[in-house]
């Protein structure tokens, strides 16, 4: 474990070595949150009803989606591609250490930073506007559910990142098979819309497909009361996906190490 | 172009799977919109077909052409600042601004420039009386403006990489561009936002200004300033590639 430990820290801190570029970037998320602001304003200030939420309700859902869409994010794709690509990844695969948990201890140092931007981003916020954390619905038992829902999430999006990053085994290049799986992910998680906003069918195909627990329910635990049972069968749905996802990633892993060819190390 | 065509056409599930998944994100974005003017009927006065009619032109030149001929050779040439391969560009007997902007090609988002027209005019279909001869013809020097606007924009950006090494949100900024032009104007005319998105990064006149020359909507006044700030940002951008090249260091020979 001491390794992995050794390798979270070291892409943490290659994280923080761009202290430039973070300051953009946080710029840059900063003006989306505004564009989003500015268009939901305008919805209310024509007097039309955000169908369950209101407007202080639908800033919250895109502040607390916004932090929690840096925890669902993954580079494990673009690392494994590259490093399949390029034929480095035959430097790791001589080393005493899991090729898995060695790109999960990478994906967290990722999504810490990422997640740590988006918290500078919706901190100050959340003290500032009072009407907006007023939204918030906080107990043990809603902080305990939106940070096991969350766990599970960064976890399921890993592996399906993961997944993509091995299809560069037979494809060598699979930045198209990312480009739909992050095109989805946006759309099905409720990141560009809250879920419950759209119409009925719609949410009918969601609740069956994983991408909905990844941010929207987690969100909503925050939001709303939400039953014990309900909790546990959305618990359910993603751990097994999660576990699908471990299972088709083993399958993969055994099959495309044979395809594996690199020249030199 | 026909090498990078044929690069791309190496990896032919890559290159399929590319075009779906930007075309799917197309679809994605018109299904968002259609949910969110379905419960409201309009948006600052826009309703659905109006909106899709900007994001239809955003996708032409944002998220297509620009995508097919600009951003990767911008990224590119962020990615050769960093690592000091610039070098072999500048001393190629063309001019490097123009090399360093065209030098590759990323052909699947072709497509999405494609699929913009037709929502373009699918939209256009939806909008009684709108297109006229003089609209198109104001339509299409004002695309390109918008055109060369983005490219000023995105090369800014992509010249940080002579200060600040790793660039990777700054080259980026067109995701963020791409994002937000397709809101009406009128939904960023007050406060800080004004200011932001109309002298900052002035992503309220990307698709604005040609959507509303081409539903014969267009103020006088926007022409000015459209062309008044893709001069400022052409000027803006000579400048700070003199500057980045001054300060440039090679780490090849």
């Amino acid at each position: 474990m001491k390794k992995f430990w050794q390798f979270f820290k070291m892409n943490f801190e290659y994280f923080l070595e761009y202290r430039t570029d973070i300051f953009i970037s946080f710029i840059i998320k900063l003006m989306v949150f505004l564009a989003f602001l500015f268009v939901w304003k305008t919805i209310d200030n024509e007097g039309k009803t955000i169908k369950g939420y209101g407007f202080h309700g639908i800033m919250f859902y895109y502040l607390a989606a916004n932090i929690l869409s840096g925890f669902v994010t993954s580079n494990a794709a673009r690392n494994i591609r590259a490093n399949i690509l390029r034929g480095y990844l035959s430097t790791k695969l001589v080393k005493p250490l899991s090729i898995y948990f060695y790109y999960l201890a990478k994906h967290g140092a990722y999504v810490l930073s990422e997640t740590l931007l988006n918290l500078l981003i919706a901190m100050p916020i959340f003290i500032l506007w009072r009407s907006v954390s007023d939204e918030v619905f906080l107990d043990v038992y809603s902080v305990s559910r939106f940070c096991i829902s969350s766990l599970l999430a960064t976890l399921f999006g890993f592996n399906i990142y993961f997944l993509v990053g091995l299809s560069s085994f037979w494809t060598k290049q699979s930045y198209g098979f990312q480009l739909i799986v992050r095109n989805a992910t946006r759309f099905f998680t409720g990141a560009l819309i809250p879920l419950d906003l759209l119409p009925m069918w719609f949410q009918n195909i969601t609740s069956q497909l994983p991408f909905s627990y990844m941010l929207f329910y987690p969100v909503k635990q925050l939001m709303e009361e939400t039953t014990f049972s309900d909790f546990l069968h959305s618990m359910l749905i993603i751990s097994i996906w999660i576990v699908v996802f471990i299972i088709l990633n083993i399958i993969v892993w055994k099959k495309g190490i044979k395809h594996y060819e690199s020249v030199g190390i | 172009m026909m090498y990078e065509l044929m690069t791309d056409l190496q990896y032919r599930i890559n290159f399929l799977f590319g075009f779906l998944g930007t075309i799917g994100w197309l679809f994605g974005e018109l299904a968002f919109l259609h949910f969110l003017i379905g419960q409201y009927d309009s948006i600052a006065g826009w309703d659905f077909y109006e909106m899709a009619l900007l994001v239809g032109i955003n996708q032409i030149w944002v998220g297509g052409l620009f995508y097919f001929m600009v951003w990767p050779s911008l990224s590119t040439f962020a990615e050769y600042i960093r690592t000091g391969e610039l070098d072999r560009i500048l001393v190629r007997p063309i001019e490097s601004k123009f090399y360093l902007s065209v030098f590759r090609i990323d052909w699947p988002s072709l497509a999405i420039a494609f699929t913009g027209f037709i929502v373009v005019c699918y939209s256009l279909l939806h909008i009684p009386g709108s297109i006229t001869i003089s609209s198109v013809l104001s339509f299409i020097p004002l695309l390109i403006l918008s055109c060369w606007i983005v490219y000023n924009v995105q090369f800014i950006a992509s010249c940080s990489a002579f200060w600040i090494t790793n660039a990777g949100s700054a080259i980026y900024i067109i995701g963020a561009i791409d994002r937000l032009s397709r809101f009406p104007y009128e939904i960023f005319t007050k406060g800080i936002v004004f200011i932001l998105f109309t002298f900052v990064v002035p992503i309220t006149i990307i698709s604005n200004v040609p959507a509303r020359a081409l539903l014969g909507i267009l103020e006088f006044k926007y022409v000015l300033f459209s062309l008044f700030i893709g001069l400022v940002l052409f000027m803006v951008s000579r400048i700070v590639w003199k500057l980045g090249l001054r300060r440039y260091e090679s780490a090849s020979s």
